[in-house]
């Protein structure tokens, strides 16, 4: 193994990430701190699944918030209406989301364009509208209270700290696996749908397996956040899973850049915190926000991470470039 | 059995094999609407050869490739290849039987690399899924290896080894055309069909891409081929299928074919 395969690995980067994350709590023990990093650390998980469908096999979905809502659900009634462990409920909600995301991903993603984001976008506010209704299950808007805290193997995670720890861990595995997709067979075979569905076609990839394959793992991702959620909170309602949380996501994710994991948590951890910073500005906190989002969007079409990439390429060959010219003159 | 002139530029290799049916329609049809694009069209495709099929626009020429590769459905007719039944089936499962396609527009990643694409026409030849790749299982990680190092290798055979790393889409056309047949051959089709490979090709280019596809057969690949390029048409081709309006209007070799009235007809209605 060379210095620059070391370099160029992807290993390298969340190597040097994991030991970051580890150090965090030794610096920061405001508790409030750490429960936005702990949001940040739970919107990572349903961003990164976001990305993997939408910025790697250029689908959409407009109604992800529907499976975070059904994995913090599931996980969370299962809690506190019949003491099942958080452990048993993990597994019932990831099940329960396979089969949704089957059932709804096989007859939507044969769609195209508008046409798939409309159905995604109808999918997502009927699930909400199950949260709202189905009272007797849920507690409907009042929200359900009494989700039991985290214990898993007999830990109990009761502390901001214990619990960051525990979205790290979760975080890390996810990020590790996607890397590992990604950097496959099947990541290029999405990649390659997204350049050219009938080319993949054409090639021996089966499209329609592949696409609903990462809507289902993408909604997968989306259930253990919610579940991670469910335990942390222990009191969810609707409003956490409604279609502006749909909206918000798919900005975190093409802020930070489509078809970029970093770039998923960048999106996550920026759009998560930026409204903290916002308070500043008070009333015109909105409006602030909505001129961030079209000037980045303005600026850096790709998002911000290709974005800073692409820049920094720029200046770094107008600096060789210079160097190259001076030393001409020299000669 | 005569084979023209093409025989010269590729050996007698060529004569001494059997020459099985490996492609064929029959009484293939496809409207759109109102309009028949294909009408009832017999073809046979042999193997080993070269064979061209060409005719002026809105001949049907593309719409014949797409059916056949399963890309639009067939409004009535069959295609048979290497004597099954084809016609319906999705182009991947087409694809498995082992005949390939390169695309008019060219179809390529392009925001993939070059070496990337070459791997995508790997797909077929590899296994890794899901959550074998997900958890990087050691059979997976050699699999990767493998089709990376065979990547290169038609990277290498094509001249394309330089641009591995580039993405595929800053390459200039006519390096993105050979992309996208190295990548087709990474599949390694039995039969390779190139919807217009000349389209937007220089005079050099197109001489060059000629030498390609006579090496290519060579390879023992049975290349169908549609084009405009009369040129490439009559120097590389073994046989040569003309169609006009959907339908085919002669057949033969290319010195045949030249001097035949009807082609000749057909043609004198366009420039």
């Amino acid at each position: 193994m060379t210095f620059r395969s070391l370099l160029r690995s992807p290993y390298t980067g969340f190597s040097f990430f994991t030991v970051l994350l580890l150090l965090i709590p030794l610096a920061v023990t405001n508790e409030y701190y750490l429960n936005v990093l702990i949001i940040i650390g739970i919107n990572s998980i349903i961003v990164m699944g976001l990305d993997l469908l939408m910025g790697y096999t250029g689908q959409i979905s407009l109604g992800h918030a529907a499976f975070y809502g059904i994995g913090a659900y599931v996980s969370g009634v299962l809690s506190a209406k019949w003491g099942v462990s958080p452990l048993m409920g993990l597994l019932v909600a990831l099940v329960g989301v396979s089969v949704i995301a089957f059932a709804v991903g096989n007859p939507t993603l044969r769609l195209h364009g508008h046409y798939l984001a409309m159905a995604t976008l109808g999918f997502g506010i009927i699930v909400f509208i199950f949260f709202q209704e189905l009272i007797f299950l849920t507690g409907g808007p009042s929200g359900l209270v009494g989700i039991e805290t985290m214990t898993l193997f007999g830990i109990t995670f009761d502390s901001d700290r214990s619990y960051y720890y525990l979205v790290c861990m979760v975080m890390l595995i996810i990020l590790l696996l996607s890397i590992n997709l990604v950097n496959s067979r099947v990541g290029r075979a999405l990649r390659a749908i997204h350049g050219s569905e009938v080319a993949a076609n054409v090639l021996g990839v089966k499209t329609s397996r592949y696409k609903v394959g990462i809507f289902v793992i993408s909604a997968l991702y989306a259930a253990v956040a919610g579940w991670l959620y469910a335990h942390y909170i222990t009191f969810i309602s609707p409003s956490s899973f409604d279609f502006y949380f749909s909206i918000k996501l798919v900005t975190m994710v093409v802020i930070g850049s489509l078809g970029s994991l970093w770039g998923a948590i960048f999106g996550a951890a920026l759009l998560t915190t930026l409204p903290e910073f916002l308070t500043i500005v008070q009333e015109y906190e909105t409006v602030t926000f909505g001129i961030i989002l079209m000037s980045v969007m303005i600026f850096m079409p790709r998002g911000l991470l290709r974005g800073v990439e692409d820049l920094s390429i720029k200046i770094f060959a107008k600096i060789s470039n210079r160097s190259e010219v001076q030393e001409g003159t020299k000669q | 059995m005569d084979l023209g002139s093409a025989s010269k530029i590729k050996g007698l290799s060529a004569t001494n094999k059997i020459m099985e049916l490996l492609l064929t329609t029959e009484k293939l049809t496809k409207d759109f609407g109102g309009v028949r694009a294909l009408d009832n069209l017999d073809l046979e495709v042999r193997e080993g050869l070269i064979q061209s099929v060409i005719g002026p626009n809105g001949a049907g020429k593309t719409t014949l490739f797409n059916v056949i590769s399963g890309v639009i459905p067939a409004t009535s007719g069959l295609v048979r290849f290497n004597g099954e039944t084809i016609t319906g089936l999705p182009p991947h499962r087409i694809s498995s039987l082992g005949t390939t396609r390169t695309f008019q527009n060219l179809q390529l990643f392009s925001e993939m690399t070059v070496i990337e694409n070459v791997m995508v026409g790997m797909h077929m030849r590899s296994a890794g899924g899901f959550l074998s790749s997900s958890f990087k299982l050691p059979w997976v990680v050699a699999e990767e290896r493998r089709i990376r190092d065979k990547s290169m290798e038609w990277l290498e055979m094509l001249g394309l080894e330089n641009e591995a790393e580039m993405i595929a889409g800053s390459l200039p056309f006519g390096r993105q055309r050979i992309l996208e047949l190295a990548r087709a051959l990474a599949s390694r089709p039995r039969l390779l069909m190139l919807d217009e490979p000349a389209a937007g090709l220089n005079i050099r280019e197109t001489q060059d891409l000629a030498g390609l596809i006579v090496r290519i057969s060579k390879l023992d690949i049975t290349v169908l081929l549609v084009e405009h390029d009369m040129d490439l048409v009559m120097e590389i081709s073994d046989h040569v299928s003309v169609m006009d309006q959907g339908r085919k209007i002669a057949e033969g070799d290319p010195e045949t074919i030249r001097n035949d009235e009807a082609v000749l007809k057909a043609y004198l209605g366009e420039e």
